[in-house]
């Protein structure tokens, strides 16, 4: 009965939670306009820790040691072995975009233009890599690579002494570890891509192989681009997988960096090529962040 | 898109099989009946066996185990109060810079880091504990957290919150009944991504172990160049196996609430 | 009504003022809601109407002016305190939860035992007939559902006053005026004072008691929906409510009397107008006009002018005509069913109107936006659509 419970209403005032009388000011609620600021403070505390400090020590290290009573980078500049170990990196980390986007274009345009199942089964094989460790996915190379193992059982021609310790092992093994890393920003772009476009530049004419070259994959370029990045920055920090998969005489960074530390002590040193290497990263990063707002990408997207 | 594309469809199988085949020559490796990485031809479980009783691998993976939760922990909830704090401030170029540096481990490469964590914690007493794994996994995992933590902000609608408001709640009453439950998905996604990422992780805490604790990941590392026999792949056949379930749990739990929250499930 | 009179409260806002950076949203806002009252604030997006709405609630604060709600001055107090309920335009309805909690929800903030908050619950599920709906999710629910818990969620807890920001925005013409009839009932049982927000001027004039009409963050008129509409005092009200044919000339007074001066005729006014016009335009609705082929057919009390029918459109009720007027602008005049005249399109014919039913306003150009026939005020779909195909190419 409406009734009664209106009548029961009224008698429960703090329902109604009449206004409170308080003296007119139309100054803001006091409440602090950075208490959400507040909130960051525990993770960075982390970040401090984890990041800030181990750069900024490397920094530091690099200026301040010298090992062998030389300044690191004077002696990693009188080095050839350093220059090569770098050039070595940078060539290993292209070959590796370009092996990743040349498999992993066209993977992720399937992946753009199939229906939401065929998709979403192509997405799980993408993602599976990034939950199952890296270590394990490594390690399968190893054996697979090995001087008795299936590679070398399988081709005994080619791979007899299996390919263990050696260069190709290693641009091998990137590019299967680092090929979601570049399908993902791919696909990314893709699936914005109108694909009437394509239909529209075909209807005017142009052969499918011409509409997509003038129309798709210019949109497609941010996507390149971001993966590209990706994937070349990530191949320049790695060490496990080279220094399992490869050999020692032909070293990237990482592994230099490791034996400085490790193995030498040299402070110095390692400090010096932490920095150069960070200092190649951001730099590369903050091209990327550039390049993502001048690219022709924003048209053209859904 | 059925008979067409056929042939980008048959390299879409031939990639995506690379994608996975190559890592599963664990599973056979480790029941191998012979005591090197070649291809079995005999079958046994003798290094599932030599995995289970031996001290150093067991400790390591409850170590792994251990650490991952706590780790996890510590990241979710840092990096939920950071993912929400960076999202609502009003500051933007601050908020922007900070969220840069809590995401940085995602792009500084992990040797220096490595190297970097290693001399803090040495002078600080921190090699070889518990404590200090979790703070460096914790670090590490936070990305994960504050990436999918934002993500599942960003698709909040802020009225929510505002009607929340005027009907009479706290602040952190909103919090708690209103942003907490529907930012859930992004949390748990996040401590997942957390968890796994220090399951996984070897280089920092190749540094910071000691011979009286290492993790999973490490034990699993120096095995290659030292034992190189298959109780290795045993473990990363489990490992796979670990990962994989939780994977399938997750997902799980998130198609079902999917269902509860998705548009006209029944009418 | 004395029972409705203590269920809603009276709202006051004197000389508020609310700026955002450069742009002035409202200014010199004054404005009081009787207790109980429905009153709409109207306008077009932009005109300040939401800043209104948002600083009653307090999720804006004004920065000079005062808020007094029963007599008490509201303005430092935090939304959550202000025990008012609020209706927003896409519901806001939370998805974790059941129709059940979400109508639940402002009670358990308050704290209300569980039992007693299942009785307001039903009590409000049944006021917006949807029992039987708890346990559904939002998901579950119709555009029109959905609007009702939002609905029944900011009744339950008897507020005394009522908030709405455009809540049937985003429903269909049908479900929008079974909504407008659903709104009106409820607001007559549970007698809040309730202050609604729109755009549409037809639904303002179908549920308002009073209409405040917004223009560039600043009250042109407040008025019940015939005042505003038989006695529009500025342009830009007397356009925005319906249609008009509209002359425009000067205006004097001429021996006590205003008289309106149009392609050199002198046409009477009716006496309440104000007469310190110069410029000016005479209003007349479309309904009030009549046409005829016979000149001496019009009375001597009716003013009239010679128009040419452009155009005629049928609409079952009755018809719409346009017609070319002396000036060479357009007119409109609407003939129902029952009344229709022998004028067909493309005759000369004589418009003739009551002058009491004629509105002399000030020719500010205030509300130049679209010199359109039909005054429509429903945006033109297909123009924006057209751009957004274009844009990508």
């Amino acid at each position: 009965m409406s009734e009664v419970s209106t009548a029961g209403a009224v008698q429960h005032a703090d329902r109604h939670a009449a206004p409170e009388s308080r003296p007119a000011t139309s100054r803001r609620s006091v409440r602090p306009r950075d208490a959400y600021g507040l909130m960051v403070l525990p993770a960075l505390a982390l970040a401090a820790v984890g990041i800030l400090y181990p750069v900024a020590l490397s920094l530091w290290n690099s200026l301040t040691k010298s090992d062998g009573g030389q300044n690191a980078y004077a002696w990693l500049w009188e080095n050839p072995v350093y220059m090569e170990i770098l050039m070595r990196t940078f060539s290993t980390a292209l070959l590796t975009v370009l092996l990743c986007l040349g498999l992993g274009y066209p993977f992720a345009y399937l992946m753009a233009i199939s229906g939401p199942k065929v998709r979403a089964m192509l997405i799980a094989f993408t993602l599976f890599p990034f939950w199952i460790s890296g270590l394990v996915r490594t390690f399968a190379w190893v054996i697979i690579f090995q001087k008795d193992g299936p590679l070398a059982t399988m081709a005994p021609m080619l791979f007899g002494d299996g390919l263990l310790r050696t260069a190709a092992a290693v641009q091998i093994g990137l590019v299967q570890v680092l090929l979601p890393f570049m399908v993902l920003p791919l696909f990314n772009v893709m699936k914005g891509i109108d694909m009437r476009l394509v239909a529209a530049a075909e209807s005017l004419g142009a052969r499918p192989l011409v509409a997509f070259g003038r129309v798709f994959l210019p949109l497609s370029l941010p996507g390149i681009f971001a993966g590209s990045l990706v994937v070349f920055v990530m191949t320049l920090g790695y060490y496990v997988l080279p220094q399992m998969l490869g050999s020692s005489r032909q070293a990237l960074i990482g592994q230099a960096i490791f034996t400085q530390a490790n193995d030498l002590n040299n402070l110095g040193r390692s400090g010096a090529l932490s920095v150069i290497l960070l200092v190649i990263s951001l730099a590369l990063l903050a091209v990327s962040a550039w390049g993502r707002r001048y690219l022709p990408g924003s048209r053209g997207q859904r | 898109m059925n008979s067409k594309h056929i042939g980008l469809k048959l390299y879409g199988a031939f990639v995506a099989l690379i994608l996975v085949l190559p890592t599963l020559i664990v599973i056979p490796v480790s029941f191998s009946n012979k005591s090197s990485f070649v291809f079995p031809d005999g079958w046994s479980l003798r290094w599932y066996e030599t995995f289970f009783t031996d001290r150093g691998w067991m400790a390591a993976s409850w170590n792994s185990v251990q650490i991952g939760l706590l780790s996890a922990l510590l990241a979710t909830v840092a990096g939920t109060a950071a993912a929400i704090g960076l999202t609502r401030w009003s500051r933007r170029k601050t908020s922007s810079t900070l969220s840069s540096i809590l995401l940085s481990p995602m792009v500084v490469p992990g040797i220096v880091m490595a190297i970097g964590i290693y001399m803090l914690f040495s002078q600080i007493g921190l090699l070889g504990t518990v404590h200090g794994f979790v703070i460096a996994h914790a670090m590490l995992g936070i990305p994960f957290v504050v990436v999918a933590v934002t993500a599942s902000l960003s698709g909040l609608d802020v009225q929510l919150e505002k009607a929340a408001a005027s009907m009479g709640a706290t602040p952190f009453g909103v919090f708690r009944q209103i942003t907490l439950p529907l930012i859930v998905p992004g949390v748990a996604s996040g401590a997942l991504f957390a968890f796994v990422s220090s399951f996984d992780e070897v280089i920092v805490s190749l540094f910071i172990k000691s011979p009286f604790l290492e993790t999973l990941p490490v034990r699993m590392y120096s095995s290659v160049t030292d034992d190189s026999n298959p109780t290795i792949a045993a473990a990363g056949t489990l490992v796979l196996l670990f990962t994989t379930l939780i994977l399938a749990v997750g997902s799980a739990f998130s198609r079902s609430r999917r269902r509860k929250l998705s548009p006209r499930s029944s009418k | 009504m004395s029972s409705t009179a203590e269920r809603g409260a009276r709202v006051v806002l004197n000389n508020v003022r609310k700026q955002y950076g450069d742009s002035v949203a409202v200014e010199n806002l004054c404005l009081e809601v009787e207790p109980g009252e429905f009153m709409t604030l109207l306008g077009p997006s932009g005109s300040g109407k939401t800043t209104t709405l948002n600083i009653i609630s307090g999720f804006a604060q004004a920065d000079s002016g005062d808020l007094l709600v029963d007599g008490q001055p509201i303005n430092g107090i935090p939304p959550r305190k202000r025990g008012m309920g609020m209706v927003f335009q896409n519901y806001a309805l939370f998805p974790h939860m059941t129709a059940a909690q979400n109508i639940a929800f402002p009670l358990k903030q308050r704290k209300i035992s569980k039992s007693h908050q299942r009785e307001l619950v039903s009590a409000a599920l049944r006021k917006v007939r949807l029992e039987g709906f708890e346990n559904r999710y939002p998901t579950q629910l119709s555009g029109g559902q959905q609007q009702r818990v939002a609905l029944a969620r900011a009744i339950v807890f008897e507020p005394r006053v009522l908030l709405m920001d455009e809540p049937l925005g985003a429903l269909d013409r049908k479900l929008r005026d079974n909504m407008q009839l659903e709104i009106r009932r409820i607001h007559r049982e549970v007698g809040s004072t309730v202050l609604f927000v729109t755009h549409d001027q037809e639904e303002a004039l179908a549920l308002s008691d009073r209409i405040a009409v917004f223009n560039h963050g600043g009250l042109e008129q407040v008025g019940t929906g015939t005042e505003l509409y038989e006695r529009p005092r500025t342009l830009f009200v007397a356009q925005f409510l319906g249609e008009s044919t509209q002359l425009t000339g000067q205006a004097s007074v001429e021996a006590g009397a205003v008289v309106f001066h149009y392609q050199g005729q002198k046409i009477r006014c009716r006496s309440s107008v104000e007469s310190s016009l110069r410029q000016a335009v005479l209003l007349i609705r479309p309904e009030r006009l009549r046409l005829s082929t016979d000149s001496r057919s019009v009375s001597n009390d009716q003013e009239m002018i010679a128009v040419r029918i452009v155009e005629e459109v049928y609409l079952g009720a009755g018809r719409k005509l346009t017609v070319r007027l002396p000036d060479g602008s357009l007119g409109t005049v609407r003939e129902s069913a029952g009344a229709m005249s022998d004028v067909h399109t493309g005759m000369e014919a004589v418009m003739s109107w009551d002058p009491l039913h004629a509105a002399l306003l000030a020719d500010d150009n205030s509300s130049q936006t679209d010199v359109e026939e039909e005054s429509d005020l429903s945006p033109r779909p297909a123009v924006t659509a057209l751009a957004g195909v274009a844009g990508p190419l």
